[in-house]
């Protein structure tokens, strides 16, 4: 009873943010409504019993959605202040919505997104309808096959053994995604960035309590990763987070790197389940992938640790990257 | 004797929480509204964890919920002071300040 | 014990409903980070009710990520508004301060 109230309390409260976060004219709310939205919604996954989803989600989006919405916000803010103030009349772009005039430039765009983002839902529509009614999915095989892997929680064993696939292609999109943004803006540009100090000590002292801590956590959570909800995507963002926090202040971050060793520790991840794959392989004894079940657990730890690494880093420089665009001169 | 204890230091928590809402929305300008987050919510934290921690299972436990509300204390209090010192800067300098719209599109 | 915390998280949502006022109303940016941020408090404290009254110890831990980044956002704010006035017309904001001091 109590918890139904709680329930409908949280959908009530997603669907008015979501709401006001789309009919929002002042991209300033609609920037913090978001971050409040990924509050709501991290206390939504706590409910659906989601432990790992909720930890990626508080560390998403309270960490660094809200520093890269903030930042590109401030980016472009003062730009369209200036066009308010010259000309009232003038439409910044951007701010077409499809109940508008056809004339609006950005129109076809936005047909066009609510198109792909209707055939989505239509297509997770379908796949949920094709579910079974009955049954668990793979709970119960993954539980069978758990001692396997040497592991006790079942989510990292899916993401580390049994489909081990996957997750290392994901590091390969994280690693694309940076080269993508290393092209378009100069992998030096990273370092040649001018760091601001600040002018707080108060900040700063703060700073210098939370870097130990996100640490702390870091460990905490990939420690965690193979008895209970963590593991190292929500190890790397928190890495990430005090990363970007060590850079906003004007403190040694990614930036400071050399050049070798940011690549090094950008393709760590990728590397260690590629030099993995390429041992099975010509070992032949194994499938591809596939590792002794004794070693399985250290095999995973060390996995894990080389995937946060990566993510840490990753994410780090890319939000650093989209962050100081208007320290330029 | 010691959910008692927990029960009353909860109400009191969520008293301290509701009384920051309240703040929130009824003080009159945003200097006054940081109030409401530095001093009543942190008391309210401060109570809900003591609470907690006074019906945890292990010591771990307590230390992880003590350590949590100190982050947070210490958190809250830096963002207000960088809060206020933004606002005072903006409303000194004579190209912002409040008074001037905020980015605000036509429809 | 537990449904007495699970109602205290109740209400404790209900207040942070009430204080999306502030965020739809503004009227400053720093008004609605304020409420933003009240949020955050708030929300630490749901989550570790909720980790009592669900007896689910993983819950805790996103209480403490909370915690930690909840200062990401606002810094982010602070600084970029910093960076953006010191860039446009002011050498530094401190200096800035200080002529304005000496005005008076």
């Amino acid at each position: 009873m109590l918890s139904l109230a709680f329930d409908l309390l949280l959908a009530g409260a997603l669907l008015l943010v979501s709401w006001r976060l789309l009919q929002a004219s002042d991209l300033f709310q609609a920037t913090v409504l978001f971050i409040s939205f990924g509050l709501f919604l991290a206390l939504a996954w706590v409910r659906l019993q989601a432990p790992d989803i909720a930890l990626a989600e508080a560390a998403v989006g309270a960490g660094l959605a809200g520093v890269l919405l903030i930042g590109t916000f401030k980016r472009i803010e003062p730009q369209s202040r200036q066009n308010h103030d010259a000309n009232d009349d003038v439409q910044p772009p951007g701010a077409c919505r499809l109940d508008q005039a056809a004339a609006c430039p950005g129109r076809f765009h936005y047909g066009m997104a609510g198109g792909c983002a209707g055939m989505l839902t239509l297509l997770l529509a379908l796949a949920v309808m094709d579910l079974p009614r009955q049954g668990t999915g793979l709970t119960e095989i993954v539980a069978d096959n758990l001692e396997m892997v040497g592991v006790d929680h079942p989510v990292t064993a899916v993401l580390l053994a049994f489909r081990l696939y996957d997750t290392w292609l994901e590091l390969g999109v994280l690693l694309l995604a940076l080269i993508g943004v290393f092209g378009v803006r100069g992998a030096q540009d990273l370092r040649s960035l001018p760091a601001h100090p600040v002018d707080a000590p108060v900040l700063r002292g703060l700073v210098l309590l939370l870097g130990p801590l996100t640490v702390l956590v870091t460990v905490h959570l990939l420690w965690l990763g193979d008895h209970a909800p963590g593991g190292a995507f929500q190890a790397g963002v928190v890495l990430a987070a005090g990363l970007v926090l060590f850079r906003l202040v004007g403190l040694p971050s990614v930036d400071r790197l050399p050049r070798v060793t940011l690549v090094c520790l950008v393709v760590l991840g990728f590397a260690t389940i590629l030099l993995l794959a390429v041992a099975t392989t010509l070992l032949s004894i194994y499938h591809p992938l596939e590792y002794p079940p004794l070693w399985s657990k250290t095999m995973i730890l060390t996995l894990e640790a080389a995937a946060t690494v990566s993510i840490g880093v990753t994410l780090a420089a890319l939000v650093i990257l989209v962050l100081v665009v208007d320290e330029e001169p | 004797m010691i959910a008692a204890a927990a029960i009353g230091l909860c109400l009191a928590g969520a008293f301290f929480f509701l009384a920051g809402t309240v703040g929130l929305l009824r003080f009159p300008d945003a200097m006054s509204r940081i109030h409401a987050l530095t001093k009543a919510d942190n008391l309210g934290l401060g109570l809900i964890a003591l609470a907690l921690m006074l019906t945890s299972q292990s010591l771990a436990e307590m230390l992880k919920i003590l350590l949590i509300w100190l982050v947070a204390l210490a958190a809250s209090s830096t963002i207000c002071f960088l809060l206020g010192r933004s606002m005072q800067r903006r409303s000194q300098s004579p190209s912002g300040g409040d008074a001037q719209p905020l980015v605000r599109y036509r429809h | 014990m537990q449904t007495f915390y699970l109602s205290v998280a109740c209400f404790l949502l209900l207040t942070m409903i009430a204080g999306l006022l502030r965020v739809f109303v503004g009227p400053g940016q720093e008004d609605r980070l304020v409420a933003v941020q009240l949020f955050g408090t708030t929300g630490v404290a749901v989550l570790l009710l909720l980790g009592a009254a669900l007896d689910a110890p993983a819950v805790r831990n996103t209480a403490m990520v909370f915690a930690v980044l909840a200062v990401l956002a606002v810094v982010a704010f602070v600084q970029s508004t910093e960076n953006a006035t010191r860039g446009k017309d002011r050498p530094s904001g401190r200096e800035d301060i200080r002529n304005r001091a000496g005005e008076k």
